[in-house]
């Protein structure tokens, strides 16, 4: 049909740091839909956090108009994507949703890692590529280098690839253009039944649920009652419309297009990403491939700091489960930190996402615990019992065994690198499936590996040993008898509960010591000696010590200005109410966080 | 009768110490001096209104104190006026302890038998140490010798009660230089050593230099060697320490103008920068102070207007904290008894179970002693008194 003729749906993907956030900006300015003066930095990152750590998290669609050079006005959809193998799901949906994808190559880097992982996500999902090189402003851009490699890695020919400056707007023009020229345009089929995919949806005070949907076939009005086909609900369809970035509504939108449509959706798990929306009258069939229930994968505790109000807490964590389909809690105590949740995280960059925004958009103090898989405990009188918080661990002799979840996980990496990662899932007890060769300089791993081993920071080191080249996909396969342990931490010879954590045999020594080693550096001197002891049962594996203090005295006491010393006493006095006491011992908030992060090197 | 210390604040210095963050600015010329004097007599006839001679309630002065800045830098004719304003203004024990800070580097013989003659009858040195690479590093203008000479010209003028400024835990100072500085300072006999470790204070020279890494804080274990080793050495000497820092060759050489800062007492402090806490309404304290800033302070003077920046009513709470927390810093503590009249609650019902259990922790752990009428740090519970006096402001 003619309209869809100039709709261009499309992504932009690109290694971290490549700009793409950058050149969205500038496409959106290019356009008109935005005055520069009311452009924050990178407008579609569209948290505060997002844009400090320089990654997309939720993802934020725009709908451009643009006037091309063939004389003809143009839809862009840009829908952009977060970038973390954490995400990878919402990823694959989101290209999904297109027709073509803007590959972004830093042009002074050249192909990295997730340059390569987003290309073959999109290749995936049969979208047509469109390399771009950007930052060709500066001094140390090698443009000619760069299409080669894009040549030879990707197999893409770049010869025609814009050359492109987002920062300084150089190149865009061109690249509209391409837009038009080279991006498809969508091909539904408008009188067909209704089939459209949930790539995103958020939560709004007003409107309920958001969905952001790609429509495939068919069309949907205000008005029609709508079926979400995984999760079998119906939804009275109460407004649709486009994203201009803001919800613009429309009273319909039909095959090849993409906006949004809310129908009094209470939560946003009831409208998934990957779930196919069709008419509840006049359904279709067949539902869209691909999608997947979202499981958490890893679990900590989140207890309330000192000071601060369990309920609050309670409200923010409901708050953002509203907005979060991925994320779950529910409450659990514990001896050291009292009343908490316990929560449910796709990883551990979720998990970290999620603590830092209750700390900065709710204002909470809040203390995390180890994080944890799911462990398969089978009891000696054959019931079983999944834990998730090590404190729930049932006494050694009620134990036949533990099983843990095992994962496929899918490694991309440059062929250099080869050997030192499989040292590196070898050590964290992975076994080689197979290994392939997908061009001549990268190679994909296959391997099965425990998740415990993954959750960590197995993705930080993947990164540091491949400088940035290596990527990361994983999925559960199964649980699998493991010889795990639970190691606890003493303070002064008193367990700290929230502190414990389940390690396999083999890496009980090295944590021990790595926990007690960080546990000294953070915990203040005390009047006496601190013993630190990690320990498995009555055993203990690893023991340091903080010195008892030996200076804390103002010399100077002369004057009459007892106000400023006061002051100090008092300042003195807040620190240690910021502190978390376990018997007689001092504990730093950050000394939860600080253990949580198991660094090789040490 | 209602007694109070008078601190006079002398805030010029030939040069500024790197370490020090006392206020003070450069000595200049005479004229501002002049106006300076002025302008302190006029504060302190002021006060004398509220507080002296022909008050409600008058204050009988039992110590003055010049301090600074560099007392010492000022004509002893500007010290016989201030001291002539406070007769005037205030009623003067007859046995009032009149101290006065001296830099080795302004003292001449000349000058402190004028100064002895003016009626100041305590003299406080600033020797700082005996060893002239440690002066050099403190960038004192004087040497070893100069303070060698200071305490015996200050004898020879008829001081006899003499007091030493010591410090330790300077950077490049081994612990036997200390010492050193220690026994020198001891074998001219003075009455009174104040012997204090270095401390990098906030906005000083010295710690700009320490974050650059141009100088190194001595580590804590040796600063408190030197500490326990200074104590011994004053306590072989016979003198009895009685602060933190402060020790005397006998009770009559206790410097009672500073025991007032620790004992909550009332104190006048003119001249700028200079700190007040009187007695108010319900037997409150009422802490005050005058702005850092000298031609502030002269202008303010001189307009009849005053130069309070800072003013705060205690509660009962701020008293009884910043009774607790100074008196700890004496040896003999606090005496309980004393604490139930001044506050009319026994210290444990005042600040409840919990500081109790954690103050008791602490004796138990050697830092701090307690008896039924008592309680005081031991000299390990010193070194560390900071985390000790937290419990109770």
């Amino acid at each position: 049909m003619d309209y869809q003729k100039y709709i261009r749906n499309f992504s932009i993907i690109a290694h971290i740091d490549h700009g793409k956030s950058t050149l969205a900006d500038r496409l959106i300015e290019k356009t008109g839909l935005v005055s520069r003066r009311d452009m924050k930095e990178q407008f579609l990152d569209n948290m505060d956090l997002e844009r400090e750590r320089g990654i997309t998290i939720k993802l934020q669609t725009t709908r451009l108009v643009y006037d091309s050079k063939d004389g003809n006005e143009y839809i862009f959809n840009l829908i952009d994507t977060p970038g973390h193998v954490d995400f990878n799901y919402e990823v694959s949906r989101s290209l999904a949703a297109c027709e073509g994808a803007v590959l972004v190559v830093d042009a002074t880097q050249g192909v990295e890692a997730q340059t390569l992982a987003n290309v073959y996500l999109a290749l995936d999902e049969n979208l047509e590529i469109l390399p771009v090189l950007n930052k060709i402003d500066l001094p140390s851009a090698r443009p000619d280098e760069t299409k080669e490699e894009i040549e030879e890695v990707i197999g893409l020919d770049a010869s025609d690839a814009p050359l492109v400056s987002a920062k300084e707007g150089i190149g865009i023009d061109e690249l509209l253009e391409q837009i038009v020229k080279h991006i498809p345009a969508p091909s539904g089929d408008p009188d067909g039944k209704l089939k459209a995919l949930i790539f995103d949806s958020k939560y709004d005070n007003y409107k309920g649920v958001i969905i952001y949907a790609r429509i495939f076939d068919g069309q949907v009005k205000q008005g029609d009652i709508i079926r979400l086909m995984n999760t079998k609900k119906k939804y009275e369809v109460t407004e649709v419309g486009v994203c201009a970035p803001n919800p613009v509504p429309t009273g319909i939108l039909r095959a090849g297009e993409v906006g949004y449509i809310c129908g009094s959706i209470k939560q946003v798990s009831d409208a998934r990403v990957g779930d196919t929306i069709t008419l509840d009258s006049d359904p279709t069939e067949e539902m869209l491939p691909g999608y997947k229930k979202v499981q958490s994968m890893v679990y900590c505790g989140i207890y309330p700091a000192e000071g601060e109000k369990y309920e609050n807490v309670k409200d923010a964590l409901e708050k953002l489960q509203v907005n979060d389909a991925a994320f779950r809690f529910e409450p659990e105590t514990s001896t050291a930190l009292g009343f908490g949740f316990r929560c449910g995280f796709l990883g551990l960059l979720h998990m970290e996402i999620i603590v830092e925004r209750l700390e900065r958009e709710f204002n909470l103090a809040v203390i995390t615990t180890s994080p944890s898989v799911i462990y398969k405990v089978v009891k000696t009188d054959g019931t079983v019992e999944m834990i998730q918080n090590p404190s729930n661990l049932p006494a050694p002799q009620e134990i036949d065994h533990i099983e843990e979840p095992i994962v496929k996980a899918d490694i991309m990496i440059p062929n250099e690198y080869v050997g030192s990662i499989m040292e590196l899932c070898q050590d964290r007890r992975g076994k080689l499936l197979h290994m392939e060769y997908i061009t001549p300089t990268r190679v994909q791993l296959h391997y099965e590996m425990p998740l415990n081993e993954v959750i960590y920071d197995f993705f930080d080191a993947l990164k540091s040993k491949t400088r940035g080249y290596g990527s990361l996909d994983y999925e559960f396969v199964r649980y699998e008898k493991s010889n795990v342990v639970k190691l606890d931490v003493l303070l002064n010879k008193e367990l700290v509960d929230a502190f414990s954590m389940i390690v396999h045999e083999s890496k009980a020594y090295a944590r021990g010591r790595f926990v007690c080693e960080k546990l000294k550096e953070i915990i203040p001197m005390h009047q006496f000696e601190v013993p630190i002891q990690a320990a498995i049962g009555q055993k203990v594996i690893a023991r340091e010590t903080v010195k008892a203090y030996r200076k804390d005295v103002i010399a100077k006491c002369y004057g009459g200005d007892i106000s400023r010393k006061k002051k100090l006493l008092e300042k003195q006095k807040e620190g240690k109410k910021r502190m978390r006491q376990f018997g007689t011992v001092e504990v730093p908030q950050e000394a939860f966080t600080a253990v949580l992060k198991y660094d090789d090197n040490k | 009768m209602r007694k109070a210390g008078i601190y006079i604040h002398i805030p010029f210095c030939l040069r500024k110490c790197p370490y020090c963050d006392f206020y003070s600015i450069a000595a200049g010329d005479g004229s501002l001096r002049s106006r300076f004097v002025k302008a302190l007599i006029k504060e302190i006839e002021t006060a004398g209104k509220k507080y002296g001679k022909n008050s409600d309630s008058p204050m009988t002065a039992d110590t003055i104190y010049f301090g600074g800045g560099t007392p010492s830098l000022l004509e002893p004719e500007q010290i016989r006026a201030v001291l002539g304003a406070v007769r005037d203004s205030f009623a003067l024990a007859k046995d009032a302890e009149i101290s006065l800070e001296c830099n080795p580097a302004t003292a001449d013989e000349e000058k402190l038998k004028d100064l002895r003659r003016a009626g100041v009858n305590r003299l406080s040195i600033g020797g700082q140490s005996f060893d002239d690479e440690v002066l050099k590093t403190l960038e004192r203008l004087h040497s070893a010798r100069d303070n060698i000479r200071t305490v015996e010209l200050g004898r020879k003028a008829g001081f006899d009660n003499i007091s030493l400024d010591l410090m330790f835990a300077i950077p490049g100072q081994t612990e036997e230089k200390w010492e050193e500085t220690l026994k020198q300072a001891l074998s001219l006999n003075p009455q009174h050593i104040s012997f204090y470790s270095l401390e990098f204070m906030e906005g000083t020279p010295f710690t700009r230099r320490m974050e650059k890494g141009l100088i190194t804080e001595t580590d804590a274990e040796a600063d408190r060697r030197m500490y326990e080793r200074g104590l011994e050495i004053l306590a072989e000497a016979g003198f009895s320490q009685y602060e933190i820092s402060n020790a005397a060759r006998g009770r009559e050489y206790i410097c009672r103008h500073n025991m007032k800062y620790w004992s909550l007492e009332e104190y006048l402090g003119f001249g700028p920068s200079a700190h007040s806490y009187v007695t108010g309404e319900q037997g409150r304290g009422l802490r005050f102070c005058n702005a850092a800033d000298v031609a502030a302070y002269i202008e303010a003077m001189e307009r009849g207007e005053s130069a309070i920046e800072d003013f705060c009513q205690n509660s009962l709470k701020d008293d009884a904290s910043e009774y607790v927390f100074t008196g700890l810093r004496k040896n003999r503590g606090i005496d309980l008894r004393d604490f139930r009249k001044k506050f009319r609650s026994g210290i444990w019902d005042f600040y409840g179970k919990d500081v109790k259990e954690e103050f008791e922790e602490f004796v138990r752990c050697g830092f701090a002693d307690e008896t039924e009428n008592n309680i005081k740090l031991t000299v390990k519970g010193m070194n560390i008194s900071n985390r000790i006096m937290a419990l109770f402001v």
